[in-house]
């Protein structure tokens, strides 16, 4: 079985590095290769690969902000690539995931990449191993870097990369949320309390069962009806602040 | 008193007896508007500096009493050594006005001449008493607060002193560690192109290797005092900027323009490394071309450092750590009399300037 593979790094070297590797290997094609986070989540859902080369430190959204956007159970088998990042390899050794540190050589190389295969082989085929829990290392790393500072939206088939504070606010909608942005808006499949749980509390708010606001874009607050009040936004958006999330609201006012 | 070296112990004694010499002159000039015959002025001298030469030997018994057992503050529990305090010193003017009734009656002012009676000095020991005991009881408090706000003085210095040295060091230490967070970074993406090149193009990897090792020689022979002339930072930055250009393979031009008598000018060391490499990762490494520029001036006390790049322009809230850490540094290097400017042209590049003071207290706090 040939394995798809997928290079991802900022680094023009880098990536020729492991295409190097790779091409005295019979079994893996290289579909790909992503110079950063934004691509690289367009390519793994575009290209399906099997197998792909994720470089942690990239701008903008980094190796983690990938897995975050894809979503760690739709990743295919990650081998990480770093340089130098403690706090990346302390969350790998206690996860037990394998990752290859720059510079490697021929013989690691391909003592990660036979791993790899490992991931990939069918059960039938009688070499299978599970594959890492990169669900339980995001939540892992998530401890330490709670708050999301960026999301990726995807808008058609594009993404777009929205940064948190840009965000006015967020309406939901069914099973998706609406994230209002700048006079533009983005449907995203996310729940309101799986978003909230994500957002910095000193910036997002619930004020509605159907609303997350930014607090730095509210102007002013005004009486309402039955202990409900009117929140009104910088660009002149009416919201309602219920009496269920008064309280909480009321711990910043 | 406790710690008596040479020089200073030597100054301490002449304070300690001119001040006692100063308040014999003074009370001789009180005794003259009792007795005021010129020709009795030496004897009277002579009577008031044994007296107060007594009252100081005397002095010295406060002083280490008050050395050895000081008083630490008001509180009611300290009341044994205020006691003990009150005490010694009324025992040394009791025991300092007996010597001085003595010495009186021994320089003999009224010319009575006649061997020392003792009769005599019981009949006026009374009235000397009541004419000088409280003065002089004085002047022994007052000798040992002045000891007790030398003490309390000499503390506090010394707290002050090791408080900023603390400072300091905290400083540098702190400063080494941003200093260094920046390094293993770039170093083993550097190892990893040159294995990268190794297979492509030989001589590039050569060249790289050479340019990496002029970086840790410059690297290594860093300062400890953190601060470097211009000349040397921007000799630093161009071994870094050597290894880029192999890096970025002729997609990068690089201007440099400083004007030739900054060269001198101490920077800290290491400080536009962070700000260079940033532009080259934000500003220029998804571009087919890239354009840096880095330039020195001056505006009166200030030095204008400048990194700009062409590329897709600085976002703010948009912060890396190689910023956020240039801003730690340089404000505990200048303590905020520095000032950090970014500025963001979308699509257009990022000028980066950094107005650092010049006048030499910049220089001699890093």
């Amino acid at each position: 079985m040939t394995l798809r593979a997928l290079i991802v790094d900022d680094e023009a070297l880098a990536r020729q590095r492991i295409r190097q590797l790779l091409e005295k290997v019979a079994d893996v094609e290289v579909v790909g290769e992503c110079a950063n986070g934004v691509e690289a989540v367009q390519a793994i859902e575009d290209l399906e690969p099997d197998l792909v080369f994720l470089d942690i430190q990239m701008p903008e959204l980094d190796g983690f902000g990938v897995i975050e956007a894809v979503g760690a159970d739709r990743m295919p088998a990650t081998l990480f690539v770093t340089a130098y990042d403690q706090h990346a390899l302390r969350a790998f050794e206690v996860h037990a995931l394998d990752y290859l540190l720059k510079p490697f050589d021929a013989a690691r190389f391909h003592l990660a990449l036979a791993r790899a295969r490992r991931w990939c082989a069918r059960e039938t085929q009688g070499q299978a191993e599970p594959r890492p829990d990169l669900a339980a290392l995001m939540a892992g790393l998530r401890q330490e870097r709670p708050w999301l500072d960026r999301l990726l939206v995807k808008q058609g088939d594009r993404h777009i990369l929205v940064k948190a504070s840009a965000i006015q606010w967020i309406e939901a909608e069914d099973n998706y949320v609406r994230l209002h942005v700048e006079g533009t808006s983005y449907l995203v499949r996310q729940t309101m309390a799986g978003l909230l749980e994500r957002l910095d509390p000193k910036t997002f708010r619930r004020i509605h069962r159907s609303a997350i606001v930014n607090l730095d874009c509210i102007r002013e607050f005004q009486a309402w009806t039955s202990g409900d009040q009117l929140v009104i936004m910088r660009d002149g958006t009416r919201l309602t602040l219920s009496r269920t999330y008064r309280d909480q609201v009321g711990e910043w006012l | 008193m406790s710690d008596a070296s040479g020089g200073g112990s030597r100054r301490r004694w002449v304070w300690y007896w001119g001040l006692w010499g100063l308040l014999g002159l003074y009370m001789t000039t009180w005794d003259y508007t009792k007795y005021p015959v010129p020709a009795l002025i030496p004897r009277l001298l002579l009577l008031n500096l044994l007296q107060t030469g007594v009252w100081g030997v005397l002095g010295l018994f406060l002083v280490w009493l008050a050395d050895r057992r000081p008083l630490e503050s008001f509180a009611r529990r300290e009341w044994r050594t205020w006691a003990l305090h009150l005490a010694a010193s009324v025992f040394a003017t009791v025991l300092g006005l007996f010597l001085a009734y003595v010495i009186l009656i021994l320089i003999d002012l009224d010319g009575a001449k006649g061997p020392l009676d003792l009769a005599k000095v019981a009949r006026g020991l009374p009235s000397f008493y009541r004419a000088y005991f409280h003065v002089v009881l004085l002047f022994m408090w007052a000798l040992v607060a002045a000891f007790h706000s030398l003490r309390i003085y000499r503390k506090y210095k010394a707290r002050e002193v090791e408080s900023a040295r603390l400072e300091a060091r905290f400083a540098e230490a702190q400063n080494l560690a941003l200093r260094m967070q920046l390094q293993p970074h770039f170093l083993f993406n550097t190892l990893h192109s040159i294995s990268a090149l190794i297979h492509s193009d030989p001589s590039a990897a050569d060249s790289m290797i050479g340019c990496l090792g002029d970086f840790l020689r410059m690297t290594l022979e860093a300062p400890p005092d953190q601060m470097v002339p211009l000349r040397k930072e921007l000799a630093f930055i161009e071994s870094y900027l050597a290894i880029e250009r192999i890096r970025f393979q002729d997609r990068l031009t690089i201007r440099l323009e400083v004007l030739p008598d900054l060269l001198a000018v101490k920077v800290p060391s290491f400080i536009l490394q962070p700000l260079v490499e940033n532009a080259l990762q934000h500003g220029l490494s998804d571009r087919p071309r890239g354009d840096l520029t880095l330039r020195a001036r001056r505006d009166s006390d200030l030095l204008l450092l400048e990194v700009q790049d062409n590329g897709e322009g600085f976002v703010a809230g948009r912060e890396g750590v190689g910023l956020s850490n240039v801003r730690a540094r340089l404000g505990l290097l200048y303590k905020g009399r520095h000032r950090i400017d970014i500025l963001g042209m979308p699509g257009r590049g990022t000028l980066v300037t950094l107005r650092l003071p010049m006048d030499p207290a910049a220089e001699a706090s890093a």
